[in-house]
């Protein structure tokens, strides 16, 4: 049975690996995120109520929320967990061409499985696409809302939200493709056909109403590509500033990953493929946002 | 003898690791086991939930779309950003120099009576409509014994006086007119 929202945020780690690679982020966004785990503590921190009985009743029409499927958080936190699930398929076939163009014997294994740039750079906009819906979901905003969700990027972004956001562009973005990476994914996802889109395991999870909780429609309109493609364009303003704010570079980045985690030099070629693999920061930093969202609305309507 | 016993060790570890693996992950569920103070709360299919039950309800919750024009406007280095709008609620972000200070919402308690019966027993008024605090960051109004209007402090310069200065900035007047 899928778990509902105070096991999924009681079940946060406190420290684990995804929590040391946030927290080596932070240079990014200084003291923005803090890694608030447990659905109680949680309760606190968004309202600062300490009265255990409005705590309780809080909590308990936050979790009715979350379980009406027609509100949509549970779609949302489907959303999150399905971009770090297709991240870690990525990272196995992308890890699989890293060491076959490593060892001889297993060079085959380059002809059959995606080369790393453009699977990588898929990623990053299945991730970036995951998270507008992801948002249109939780706010109630109409699922075509660029508009919208670029309003909330520039003004209502804090706390994991953001720290998502800084980790999509260092994690999926900078340091597997470089300073140019956005440019060279407009250019990629721009010459990419529907059908191809279509066929791509990733899309095809947030594609297929069958696939999609509510067997609904998360992409109105025929175009998929075109409004894969027109919100990938309309964040490229977005993300060149919050860069260009930051001075981030790659080897910062990873300088900063190195001091939370061991990776060793030789493996630097590997980094991109062992983040998508073993790093769930869109389930933990999404199930934090998700929580905030359900709490602020629940204490509203007691 | 000395071949089977290393093909021996070479199938046992192996097996050993996963069986270990396991038992570990097994080990790691047993925490969502442990009893919780959540775990009684129901699960209806509609959002009525611990608020009021829909057997109780008058009727369906309006679209939060249509809450938006009574909302306080920004001016002033106010701003009001927002960031919710699903049905029966809708709520904003009250900002100044880009420092929140309070979330403002509109509540349409009609599925929710258990709400709107709080205010049965408040003698206070803010605006000429019922009123009460909500814990001790909110204060709300309720208008046409229907849609409670909040004004919660998100941070705590943002005092009671100002929670009630700023539901009065609403149109609550014209709130009445919702249906």
């Amino acid at each position: 049975m899928a778990k509902t929202i105070y096991q999924l945020v009681d079940e946060l780690p406190k420290d684990d690996l995804t929590v040391k690679v946030l927290k080596s982020l932070d240079f990014v966004i200084p003291g923005e995120w803090t890694n608030v785990v447990g659905f109680e503590q949680t309760i606190r921190e968004v309202t600062g109520e300490e009265d255990q009985d409005l705590i309780q009743k809080i909590g308990e029409r936050a979790i009715t929320l979350y379980n009406d499927e027609s509100q949509g958080y549970k779609r949302a936190m489907w959303l999150y967990e399905t971009a770090d699930k297709t991240g870690s398929a990525l990272g196995t076939a992308a890890m699989a061409n890293k060491i076959g163009q490593k060892v001889d014997v297993l060079g085959f294994l380059t002809n059959i499985t995606p080369k790393p740039d453009k699977a990588q750079k898929i990623d990053l906009t299945f991730k970036l696409i995951v998270e507008l819906l992801a948002y249109c979901q939780i706010n109630g905003i109409p699922g075509d809302s660029i508009g919208d969700f670029l309003g909330s990027l520039a003004d209502e972004y804090t706390g994991p939200a953001k720290m998502r956001m800084a980790a999509i562009i260092c994690l999926d973005g900078l340091v597997p493709l470089g300073p140019n990476f956005l440019k060279a994914t407009m250019e990629a996802m721009n010459s990419l056909s529907p059908s191809e889109l279509e066929k791509n395991d990733s899309f095809k999870m947030i594609l297929d109403p069958k696939l999609i909780p509510g067997g609904i429609n998360l992409i109105p309109g025929g175009d998929k590509l075109g409004f894969v493609t027109q919100s990938l364009n309309s964040m490229g303003d977005w993300i060149t500033g919050f860069i260009r704010d930051r001075g981030l570079e790659p080897e910062q980045i990873i300088a900063n990953l190195k001091h939370g985690i061991d990776i060793a030099d030789d493996k630097i070629d590997y980094l991109g493929a062992f983040l998508d693999m073993y790093v769930k920061y869109f389930v933990h930093t999404g199930t934090q946002s998700l929580a905030r969202s359900l709490i602020e609305r629940a204490v509203n309507e007691i | 003898m000395s071949i089977d016993r290393a093909r021996m060790r070479f199938i046992l570890i192996p097996c050993l690791l996963i069986l270990f693996l396991t038992v570990v992950a097994c080990g790691g569920g047993s925490k969502s086991k442990e009893p919780s103070r959540w775990d009684k709360t129901s699960t209806p299919s509609s959002s009525s939930g611990s608020s009021g039950s829909s057997s109780q309800a008058k009727g369906k919750p309006v679209d939060g779309s249509k809450f938006n024009r009574y909302f306080p406007k920004g001016g002033s280095g106010y701003d009001v950003t927002y960031n919710q709008e699903k049905k029966g609620f809708a709520q904003a972000n009250l900002k100044q120099k880009g420092k929140s200070l309070a979330n403002l919402s509109v509540t349409d308690t009609i599925d929710k009576p258990s709400v709107a019966k709080e205010y049965e027993s408040s003698s206070r008024k803010i605006g000429g409509y019922p009123a009460r605090d909500v814990g001790s960051m909110g204060t709300s109004v309720l208008v046409a014994n229907r849609f409670q209007v909040q004004v919660r402090s998100s941070d705590k310069s943002f005092t009671k006086q100002n929670r009630e200065e700023w539901l009065q900035k609403f149109n609550l007047s014209g709130l009445e007119s919702v249906k």
